[in-house]
């Protein structure tokens, strides 16, 4: 199957067709319930980033693309921020006492844990991030 | 995504229903926040009809833990469905939050 790509919303709210776009993508690639969490998951990490960081910043477009290739799922998710390299962002302590502790670093570490191969490149104006996913 | 609230033992007992998600989150702040505040900060978030919890979601709690916390309160979450406990261990927040398995054996 060919990639199916959705644009990616200036707000939160956007997010909501994001969701349901990665939903109908697993309902009809037969992903399994489990693997199609995880998929929800990263997808809603990586976009709200884009909304988050990359709009705030000036960007102005970000997208979506999914593609199943046999046994596993590639997503990626491109905008036109500047650069923004997730997996910079430091692993949650997990030590620290509750008064102090933050969800700054959890979606990243989402993605690391949720996802077999993550990436991330700079393509020339763009930021390119790609997780694969074995299911 | 709706959120229904009863009191419960010396406190309050609020279910959300659906996603706690980054579109959701914030009403569900704000709706948490103000329960929080009427109960006296002795809270129950029972997350049984929660199908998904993402880092948006997870700040939602956090901030309600933090909340009774600081009022020397108490705040305890019940009914995790797997995927929902999967993302609370992954983060650590199986660590930092009290959580029971049902609304039963919750005492406020």
């Amino acid at each position: 199957m060919p990639a199916r790509t959705i644009p990616i919303g200036p707000t939160l709210d956007d997010l909501q067709p994001v969701a349901e776009f990665v939903e109908t993508f697993c309902a009809e690639e037969g992903v399994p319930d489990g693997a199609a969490f995880h998929l929800s998951l990263v997808v809603e990490e990586a976009a709200s980033n884009v909304i988050r960081h990359g709009y705030a910043a000036g960007g102005r477009e970000g997208s979506l693309s999914m593609e199943r290739d046999g046994d596993s799922v590639t997503v990626e998710i491109v905008d036109d921020g500047p650069p923004f390299d997730p997996f910079s962002i430091a692993v949650p302590d997990f030590d620290t006492p509750l008064m102090d502790r933050e969800v700054g670093g959890l979606g990243v570490e989402m993605m690391r844990r949720m996802t077999d191969r993550q990436s991330y490149r700079r393509d020339g104006d763009r930021n390119r991030l790609t997780l694969i996913k074995h299911i | 995504m709706q959120i229904v609230e009863e009191p419960f033992g010396s406190g309050i007992v609020v279910r959300p229903i659906g996603r706690l998600d980054s579109t959701t989150a914030p009403a569900a702040e704000q709706a948490i926040r103000e329960a929080m505040t009427r109960s006296g900060h002795r809270l129950l978030l029972d997350m049984g009809d929660l199908d998904y919890v993402s880092s948006a979601g997870l700040r939602v709690v956090l901030a309600a833990a933090k909340q009774s916390n600081a009022a020397s309160g108490r705040f305890l979450v019940c009914d995790l469905k797997p995927q929902v406990r999967q993302v609370f261990e992954l983060s650590g927040f199986t660590r930092i939050i009290s959580i029971v398995a049902t609304r039963a054996e919750a005492e406020l």
